[in-house]
């Protein structure tokens, strides 16, 4: 019985798709050059993923966004209200001390939004704003308000009772390390097989780098079409100048 | 990615050539191979090698049997016979036209030959590994018995000497009595005509002449005339009238009719037309008759004791008054002034010759004293008398004269050589001689006539020796000598005892030394016939022409002995003649045959094959049908069943011995009483030559041995004693003097033997004793292990060497310990090897110039000096080469000595042979297969060839170095070697190297050569090897019915051998060939920098064409980058549990093409999808499904490659 599986091809699908485009099956779909036991396979397969990754996001495609807690980012240590805390890979400063915990999600690459309500209560959620420019000097009051991301570090107001954050980040995908591992790209085997097979071909110095390129940017292009055409379908609220980000109500 | 021809590099590929394993596949030029097996080339083309086809109609002889030698034997009749020995051990021969397989004889169970056509025989040298390792550390040596086939039987090249001399004595002879001829008697003649009328007419010219010649005259009688007068001489006398003196004649009766009877007068035919002439006609009775100079003396009815042609006989009265012939008056003498002398008598002498010695008693005494003169010519016997001449100047004074009166008489006593001895129709005993004289009877001698023969050989001591001699001449070595006193003239000398010779014995030779000589010569029998009034010359020899007769009488003079045949000279020196021991091979050189790898066994102990002959027992019997009953003389042999007895001079075969006075013949002898008979069996005595102690007990016997051709055995029966059956022989010193066990030496005993009986206790022992000392040393064999069916080769050492000092009375002793009574040991070929050099390995055997039976101990050796084992030899343009395990040696037939005096020299290092059938010679080229690989040799440097497969010549197993096998086959132009390979002990590959491309033989290029630029570049001109599957022990070229010349190859486990046959395509008995053929590694560098778009990189071969015919299907692997690394596609599956592409089941081939042997009207093609730095392309035919036959002949190819588009480098070592 067919095991349950996301929509997600794995390393092996993609190398899969490789093998055949270089003609690398000939002998066996198990490949010579694109074999597993290759020792440039694996790094080949996440290079070329990191390549997919970033080209679906050069077009917009959304794939790489999620949702992300952080929970007890304590009251500001100090009453001066130009002081800011700031939330890190590796802790949280309340003004005064550096904490060791809360921190950032590990796999956040960049927050996209964020939404606060005061910890230990089961209020809803309420929208943090991104500063435009900077963090400008205000009293304190119970809510951070308004966050900037500078340096790999989130930085709000300091807020004078203990809050919880709800972020909406880009993560950085998992690296490739195994052949039975999911990409987490729905149908990308012949995307990922021609990038792998662009850059095979372009490290033995093939003729034929310039063609898996092309075929490797048409596949592309067939995976962003869904997220265009869904997109197009969309409601969307033009944000003046200077104005927040256009983004859905979550 | 389509894969077709487009945008690719081509390349066509139209040489097949060798395949070359000694040099990195990958750098191979283009047209080599770098594997293929089971095929052959020829220009420009490669193709799946003939199948075996077998020769032997179905079953074989023996159907599980390897063939492990194979010859041909030209018979001098024209005939070719096919001869194969199967690891059974037995021999086979079938003609090459066809018939039925002839079982030819027995041979060790697993052993091989090397063989050769000679002297219009086949020889034979055995060998055999598992044997000899019984006493030999190295494989070079024979194993069994040499033998020869000729075209009959196969018999052993040499064997014993007669184990004794015959003996002798001397029989007085007696004068007997002449006896005048019966019947005698007169009649009167009353009428005498002339009959046997013969008209001749003669052309003259104008006319015709004719005559009337009379050839008989026809007397009547008064009364009938006897019968018993035919064919006698009678003589008319009385007759008058005209022409009376030709019916006064003598003559031969030629016809009796009633009372007339005609005379013949022969040549002095008349022309007279006798009438009414009358007279009388007298049988005289004659003790002697003349005509053409042949006297006939007469015995009548007396026997002839020892009277034989050849003998001299003494004519003599008994009072010794001469025996004188008639008185011829002399009507006239006289004396010319030449001193010619004139005689005329008055009697008309018949056939007088010139030459006659006649005594002249004129009665002018002064001028002719009375003498003895021979005629010098005969003037006239016509007319009633008779004119001839003497021409003497010693006679008388010389002056001319003239006389008359007086007489003329010949003498008729002498000693002649009888020409013959018979019986006449009248039962008149008579011998005839030799005298000149005119035809005349002599009925009166004037005394008492007497013949008595008289011994020719001188008086004095000499010696004698016996030889057999076989039915195809081979002379064995002499017999110990024995020494005679022989007092000659009327004494004959008798041979005694003369042993009878082991089976195949034509004769027996006795050869005597001259009276007080030390020189041995034997002399054949012979006639001189006559010619010009000379007598005939019957030379009676020394040789027994027959091997049944036990006594003869011998007589020679010693000058005819002396011109007879030495036998001690160079060159033929019997007594230096040995007995071959096993040998390793042989071969024809000069008119000798050479022998090498012989064992190395003690020479001078006597008759230790036990063939040295036997004494056949002789008696005298009583016969009452089929039951003999012994009466005197020797005892019937026990174990005679079988054997032929000769009663009475008629022989019989016995069918059952009840004891040795009562025998039983197959068929009935009637009833004789005191009839002599002679035994033909060797049974119920110890071999001649041994000697039985006395006071022992047990028995020993010849018998015949396994194979009746290989002679006699001993068989040795137990009573359960210590010394059972024991027999003995001097140990020290041989009859000459020369010392046989030397001191402070260790030795082997090897012997054939088997038991028989049900028990296994007990053993033969072989030992050296001496009664004086009581010093024994022992080599045991038990019983339990010998075998019980045939006779088995076993080896024992003696239990400890040889002292330094040995006691002179020291005893060579065989006997059976401890065997239980009935039960007993059967041996034969028994041998004293020396353990410290136990094979001649350095040392030729070869005989005597033109007797390919003879070898001499001394003479007919030729050695190296050198620790090297001679393994084979070639012989090339007059010279003889001997091959060993290490360098090679050169010698040469001097012409002027026996082979140890020919020079041999080293001629070249490191060009060792594996065995004696590991070359072969043909076109005045040799070729031979050593460890350091296979070697070309036309007289100058061997030359290697054999370096481009040595990775394949590596792993040939050289533990059994004498089982490979070469032989070129020059009409093919192939050399076949034959080998074990990959640990295997039996042979399982042959070595095909084909030369048929080369202009010569021995200019065979290396498959690879240097061009200018010192580019390697393979050529169709060259050698080309190749493997082939084949378990096959032997081969030879073999005539066909047609006259063509054929190799076949012999095989194991179906007892048959093979020819090759292009138009089958699966081996008989062995099935599928699994043949394929490697091309090179597309492309070469040279190829790869200059084709555009090909690269020195990986290559996507995209397309392949090829004019392949064939049977079955075949079957292309792309062999990438290396031979090990067949492409072949592994299907594709989808894993649906997994949810993934899978690979599913084996590697797939290219897909089968089927083959067809019609022409093709176009290439077979395959689409490529092959990758790789270089790929070679194997083609190998596979049969249809359910079948075996399989076969391609590839002849052009077209490969379609360009460079790697995606990843012309891998980028990784994985």
């Amino acid at each position: 019985m067919p095991v349950q599986v996301a929509p997600y091809p794995t390393v092996t699908d993609a190398l899969v798709a490789a093998r055949v485009l270089c003609n690398d099956a000939a002998q066996s779909i198990l490949g010579d050059i694109l074999a597993s036991n290759q020792p440039f396979v694996l790094p080949m397969c996440d290079l070329a993923h990191k390549t997919l990754r970033k080209m679906l996001t050069r077009a917009g495609v959304n794939t790489y966004s999620k949702y992300g807690f952080v929970s007890n980012l304590v009251k500001v240590a100090t009453s001066d209200p130009t002081v800011q805390v700031q939330l890190s890979y590796t802790g949280y400063f309340d003004g005064i001390t550096e904490r060791a915990s809360p921190f950032l999600p590990a796999d956040l690459v960049e927050p996209l939004e964020i939404w606060e309500r005061q910890n230990g209560t089961i209020n809803s959620w309420q929208p943090v704003k991104q500063a435009s420019d900077s963090i400008s000097t205000r009293a304190q009051v119970a809510s951070f308000g308004i966050w900037d991301w500078e340096s790999d570090i989130l930085y709000l107001p300091g807020a004078t009772q203990a809050n919880d954050l709800k972020l909406k980040y880009l993560y950085a995908t998992p690296r490739l390390t195994d052949s039975a591992q999911q990409i987490p790209i729905a149908d990308c085997e012949m995307a990922m097989g021609a990038l792998i097979a662009k850059i095979l071909s372009q490290s033995r110095g093939g003729t034929a780098t310039q063609t898996f390129q092309v075929w490797a940017e048409s596949e592309v292009g067939l995976l962003i079409s869904p997220t265009s055409r869904k997109e197009q379908y969309g409601a969307y609220n033009r944000q003046p100048f200077r104005g927040t980000r256009a983004r859905r109500r979550r | 990615m389509a894969m077709n021809a487009s945008e690719g590099y081509n390349q066509a590929l139209s040489l097949f050539s060798s395949l070359y394993e000694d040099m990195a596949a990958s750098d191979l030029p283009e047209g080599l191979s770098p594997d293929n097996q089971d095929i052959v080339y020829l220009p420009g083309s490669v193709g799946t090698r003939p199948a075996f086809n077998r020769t032997l109609s179905q079953p074989t002889p023996e159907p599980t049997s390897d063939t492990m030698s194979l010859t041909e034997f030209a018979m001098p009749s024209g005939e070719f016979l096919r001869i194969w020995l199967y690891s059974s051990g037995n021999l086979w021969q079938q003609p090459s036209t066809g018939g039925s397989p002839t079982q030819l004889g027995s041979i060790t169970v697993g052993s091989r030959f090397c063989s050769v056509t000679a002297f219009d025989k086949q020889w034979f040298a055995f060998f055999n590994q598992n044997l000899s390792n019984a006493f030999s550390q190295s494989p070079f040596c024979g194993a069994d018995v040499p033998r020869y086939f000729d075209g009959q039987n196969v018999w052993r090249v040499t064997q014993d000497a007669p184990g004794v001399p015959p003996t002798f004595t001397e029989v007085p002879t007696l004068p007997v009595g002449l006896a005048q001829t019966s019947p005698t008697g007169t009649l009167s003649v009353t009428t005498v005509v002339s009959s046997g009328a013969k008209v001749f007419t003669i052309q003259v010219p104008h006319h015709t002449l004719s005559e009337i010649i009379y050839t008989s005259l026809t007397y009547t009688c008064t009364g009938a005339v006897p019968l018993t007068w035919l064919n006698t001489q009678i003589t008319v006398t009385g007759c008058t009238g005209t022409n009376s003196s030709l019916a006064n004649t003598t003559g031969m009766v030629i016809a009796i009719s009633g009372s007339t009877f005609t005379l013949g007068v022969g040549t002095g035919s008349i022309r007279v037309n006798l009438t009414s002439q009358s007279g009388t006609a007298t049988l005289p009775g004659n003790y002697f008759t003349r005509s053409a100079n042949i006297v006939t003396a007469y015995f009548g009815s007396t026997n002839l004791p020892n009277f034989q042609a050849g003998l001299y006989a003494k004519i003599f009265n008994l009072n010794n008054s001469q025996i004188n012939g008639p008185n011829w008056t002399i009507t006239a003498i006289a004396r010319d002034t030449t001193g010619l002398v004139t005689v005329t008598i008055s009697t008309q002498l018949t056939n007088l010759p010139s030459g006659t010695l006649l005594f002249i008693s004129a009665t002018d005494t002064t001028d002719f004293p009375p003498g003895y003169h021979q005629v010098f010519q005969v003037i006239s016997a016509t007319g009633g008398t008779t004119v001839f001449t003497i021409s003497d100047p010693t006679w008388g004074n010389g002056a001319v004269a003239t006389s008359s009166g007086g007489s003329v008489y010949q003498t008729w006593n002498g000693t002649f050589q009888i020409l013959s001895v018979g019986v006449d129709a009248n039962s008149n005993n008579f011998i005839t001689y030799f005298q000149l004289g005119p035809d005349a009877n002599l009925t009166s001698t004037g005394g008492t006539p007497q013949a008595q023969l008289e011994a020719q050989i001188p008086p004095g001591p000499r010696s004698a020796v016996l030889m057999f001699e076989s039915v195809n001449g081979a002379i064995t070595p002499a017999s110990v000598p024995i020494q005679l006193s022989i007092t000659g003239g009327p004494n004959l000398l008798s041979a005694q005892d003369i042993l009878i010779g082991p089976p195949g014995t034509a004769k027996r030779i006795i050869a005597f030394t001259p009276a007080f000589g030390s020189s041995f010569f034997y002399v054949s029998p012979a006639v001189i016939p006559s010619v010009a009034g000379v007598s005939p010359v019957l030379s009676l020899g020394t040789i027994i022409n027959d091997n049944t007769t036990t006594t003869a009488i011998l007589d020679f003079s010693d000058s005819q002995l002396v011109a007879g045949t030495p036998i001690d000279v160079q060159g033929n020196d019997l007594f230096n003649q040995i007995v071959l021991a096993p040998c390793l091979g042989c071969i024809e050189y000069e008119g000798r045959m050479c022998w090498w790898g012989e064992v190395n066994n003690l020479k001078n102990l006597s008759n230790m094959g036990f063939d040295g002959g036997y004494n056949a027992p002789v008696g005298v019997c009583d016969t009452n049908g089929t039951a003999v009953a012994w009466d005197s003389g020797d005892l019937f042999s026990t174990f005679a069943a079988g054997a032929s007895i000769v009663i009475n001079n008629i022989s019989y075969v016995v069918q059952s011995v009840a004891d040795r006075q009562h025998l039983t013949l197959t068929t009935s002898a009637g009833v004789q009483t005191g009839v002599t008979f002679t035994l033909y069996s060797p049974t119920d005595q110890p071999p001649p030559g041994w000697t039985i102690p006395p006071g022992v007990f047990g028995f020993a016997t010849l018998v015949a041995s396994d194979s009746a051709n290989l002679g006699f055995a001993i068989e040795l029966f137990g009573i359960g004693g210590s010394t059972d059956g024991i027999i003995v022989q001097p140990a020290v010193q041989d009859f000459f003097g020369a010392p046989i066990v030397v001191p402070s030496s260790s030795y082997l005993v090897r012997l054939q033997a088997k038991r028989i009986g049900s028990s296994t206790v007990g053993s033969l022992v072989v030992d050296l004793f001496s009664p004086s000392t009581g010093l024994q040393i022992t080599a045991t064999f038990p019983r339990a292990g010998m075998p019980t069916g045939s006779l088995g080769w076993m080896v024992a050492p003696f239990n400890a060497a040889i002292p330094s000092t040995l006691p002179s009375d020291t005893l060579f002793r065989i006997y059976l310990n401890g065997v239980l009574n009935t039960n007993r040991v059967i041996v034969d070929e028994l041998s004293i090897i020396d353990a410290s050099k136990p094979v001649l390995f350095q040392q030729l055997r070869v005989s005597y110039f033109d007797n390919e039976f003879g070898y001499d101990q001394t003479t007919g050796v030729i050695g190296i000096d050198s620790a090297a084992k001679i393994t084979a030899l070639l012989k090339q343009r007059s010279y003889l080469f001997a091959l060993t395990d290490g360098p090679m040696y050169q010698t040469q037939n001097n012409g002027q000595t026996e082979p140890n005096g020919w020079g041999i020299s080293n001629f070249a290092d490191e060009c060792d042979c594996f065995g004696p059938n590991a070359v072969t010679a043909t076109e005045d080229i040799a070729w031979w297969a050593g460890r350091s690989g296979w070697k070309v040799f036309s007289g100058a440097t061997p030359k290697k060839i054999s370096q481009e497969i040595q990775p394949t010549w590596e792993s040939i197993n050289q533990s059994n170095p004498t089982s490979i096998w070469a032989l070129n086959d020059p009409e093919e132009r192939i050399t076949y070697l034959g080998v074990p390979r990959n640990g295997a002990t039996k042979i399982n590959f042959i070595l095909p190297m084909s030369y048929r491309s080369v202009d010569a033989a021995y200019n065979v290029p290396d498959p690879i050569h240097t061009s200018y630029s010192g580019k390697m570049i393979a050529t169709d001109l060259c050698r080309k090897w190749t493997r082939w599957n084949a378990p096959m022990n032997c081969a030879a070229m073999l005539t066909n019915p047609d006259l063509s010349r054929q190799i076949y190859f012999g095989g194991q486990d179906f007892g048959n051998f093979y020819s090759l046959n292009p138009a089958k395509y699966t081996d008989d008995d062995y099935g599928q060939i699994f043949s394929f053929y490697t091309t090179y590694f597309f492309f070469n560098h040279d190829i790869e920098q200059n084709a555009p778009g090909l690269g020195l990189h990986r290559k996507l071969d995209t397309y392949l064409s090829a004019y392949v015919t064939g049977v079955g299907q075949i079957q292309v692997t792309p062999l990438v980058n290396n031979l090990n690394n067949p492409w072949g596609p592994i299907p594709t599956a989808w894993d649906s549990v997994n949810q993934k592409w899978i690979p599913s089941g084996s590697p797939t081939g290219m897909p089968l093409v089927p083959l067809t042997l019609a022409n093709l009207l176009n290439d077979l093609e395959w689409p490529l999808n092959v990758r790789g730095l270089r790929v070679a392309y194997k083609f190998a035919p596979v049969p249809l499904a359910g079948q075996t036959d399989a076969a391609f002949l590839l002849q052009h190819l077209v490969l379609t490659a360009k460079q790697d588009a995606v990843t012309p480098v891998r980028g990784s070592n994985l």
